[in-house]
């Protein structure tokens, strides 16, 4: 033990950079004697570079450095050097001169192709996330069975998409072009800001979590009049409407317990439309998809199997009801389909059949018998 | 290799630049990081990684990536290092080994094929070391910060908090068993339930 204690801190000096010719020779010779050493010295490597990794940020230096390679490789513009400056005068002159011409020729003979307005139109297919940047540099996510539309006029008009399906964005901001999202039959505007949308025609809700920045929320209500809603950052807005499925119990269910309701900003005219604005713990929750990773917290089974029948491309069916009603929580990454079934049939007795596109839950009884003792 | 990863890829090699600037952004600055501690010169470290960019745009239609571009960028960066420290003649081959961090090892089967943190690169590790750190004891992390920031000798630390210096080694010691312990954390997946 003793002699452990002494090795590490002839490491901790060779990492430091402070440990002498002979104590550098030594270490080296203990970790490459045998595996178990070395990897105990990985250890400690590991974490001591990773440490300075994170406590080392110096952000600021990214852009100064986005230029330099933006120019070495061309991107943004290049630089004539010395050039002297009457000749630069003379150059300038004819280069707009020129390019006037040209793009008056162009203008002429082409018109119709300029100003004809096309559509482009990004899907994400059943078990695959997309990810875009738009013309203005603007990123979008994708999540699977999602599409979205823009013109070719986005940048030059206004900066309008529409969309069906789950999205995330993050807006690059301009002022003079805000961003609107139409999805269903609201409209979102924002300026700078990075916000999650969920929009599936077959879920007949629309909900807005907004991770930074702001956004307003615009729809029409029957009458004809504009509603506006604000929503501040960490705040998520609920809509249901038209022949709203979600009841007040199972919104409660849907939603992590901690999180508690703000405020209702609105009380149903039409007593099937809803509008809900809470505040947002852990917005994880609603926009890990678009990385590696999933999160779901206090998830009702037969919810979280609507996901992941999206996430995977299968159908789910639960021979019990039962099973839908129990609730998970927990992360995956990059698990198959059976991995994770094999992880939840930890904590629900399940068991599964997983056939082409088709998998099957039944309860399993034996199971069920010992988790209740568990629980009890 | 993930879609973000794929997509980003294919609009590269289409000679988008938005795709570019978001992978430099994205990237750079984790990178130059992680050069700065291979290379300890921050001059250095700066012009490995933007060169290693300028050579991505500039060989863009040959990429290929079968991991992830996290890892190859990674990779692709220990490599540049490596090739610049093997440039420098050495004054201690055995110092070169612990200021570069494996630059030369006797025995392959241990040293080859693992770049310092190729275990946990596909993650994401700011955010969860970053909390582990600030949620050390702050005798501990104050002396681990002097240390690994502030770059001051043991001795040196020792003398200003009027501690022995082995009570500063251990308590150093004991802040990079909590990161390792989180760095193995993070590459475990947990599902669990609340009835």
């Amino acid at each position: 033990m003793s002699e452990n204690l002494n090795q590490d801190d002839l490491l901790l000096n060779c990492l430091q950079g402070t440990a002498n010719d002979q104590e550098y020779e030594i270490s080296y010779d203990w970790i490459n004697s045998n595996k178990s050493n070395f990897s105990h010295y990985k250890e400690i490597r590991d974490a001591w570079i990773a440490a300075g990794i994170v406590t080392r940020k110096n952000e600021n230096d990214c852009k100064r450095a986005w230029g330099r390679v933006a120019r070495r490789t061309g991107i943004k513009w290049i630089h004539i050097p010395d050039m002297n400056h009457e000749f630069k005068h003379i150059a300038a002159v004819f280069l707009i001169a020129f390019t006037i011409g040209a793009f008056g020729y162009h203008l002429y003979f082409s018109q119709k192709e300029i100003f004809a307005e096309r559509e482009y139109f990004v899907q994400a297919p059943l078990g695959a996330k997309t990810f875009l940047v738009l013309p203005d540099s603007s990123k979008v996510w994708l999540n699977a069975g999602s599409s979205l539309k823009y013109s070719t006029h986005y940048d030059i008009t206004g900066r309008s998409v529409h969309l069906s399906g789950e999205a995330y964005f993050d807006v690059k901001s301009n002022n003079k072009l805000p961003f609107r999202v139409h999805a269903q039959d609201i409209v979102i505007n924002a300026l700078g800001t990075e916000f999650n949308i969920k929009a599936y025609p077959e879920e007949k809700h629309v909900e807005t979590t907004l991770i930074s920045g702001m956004v307003s929320l615009e729809r029409t209500v029957p009458g004809g009049n504009v509603e506006t809603i604000l929503l501040k950052p960490n705040q998520r807005v609920f809509l249901s409407h038209g022949n709203a499925v979600k009841t007040e119990s199972e919104m409660a269910d849907a939603l992590p317990e901690k999180e508690a309701h703000d405020e209702i900003l609105f009380k149903p005219e039409i007593p099937m439309e809803k509008i809900t604005i809470t505040s947002v713990k852990n917005h994880e929750v609603y926009t890990s998809w678009k990385d590696k990773r999933f999160v779901f917290e206090r998830e009702r089974m037969a919810d979280l199997a609507v996901k992941l029948e999206r996430i995977y491309d299968v159908t789910i069916s639960f021979q019990d009801e039962s099973l839908k009603n129990y609730h998970i929580s927990g992360s995956l990454e990059q698990e198959t389909l059976e991995q994770l079934l094999y992880a939840i049939r930890l904590t629900i007795p399940l068991d599964f059949s997983i056939k082409q596109n088709k998998v099957v839950l039944t309860l399993n009884h034996h199971l069920k018998e010992k988790y209740d003792k568990l629980s009890d | 290799m993930e879609n973000l990863d794929k997509q980003i890829l294919k609009e590269l090699k289409y000679g988008s630049k938005a795709a570019f600037e978001s992978l430099f952004k994205i990237h750079y600055s984790p990178l130059r990081r992680y050069a700065e501690e291979i290379l300890r010169d921050p001059d250095q470290a700066e012009d490995v990684v933007e060169n290693l960019f300028v050579i991505i745009w500039e060989d863009r239609k040959k990429i290929d990536i079968h991991t992830s571009f996290k890892s190859y960028l990674y990779r692709s960066t220990f490599n540049a290092c490596l090739n610049l420290i093997r440039k420098k003649k050495s004054e201690n081959r055995y110092r070169d080994f612990f200021l570069h961090h494996a630059y030369f090892s006797k025995s392959h089967d241990y040293g080859s094929g693992s770049y310092p943190l190729s275990g946990i690169i596909e993650k994401e590790i700011d955010e969860k070391l970053e909390s582990a750190i600030n949620n050390l004891p702050p005798q501990c992390k104050n002396i681990f910060i002097m240390s690994r920031v502030d770059g001051l000798s043991h001795q040196e630390i020792a003398d200003k908090l009027g501690l022995s210096v082995n009570t500063v080694k251990s308590q150093i010691m004991n802040a990079l068993k909590k990161i390792n312990v989180v760095l193995k954390e993070i590459l475990t997946v947990f599902v669990f339930v609340i009835l």
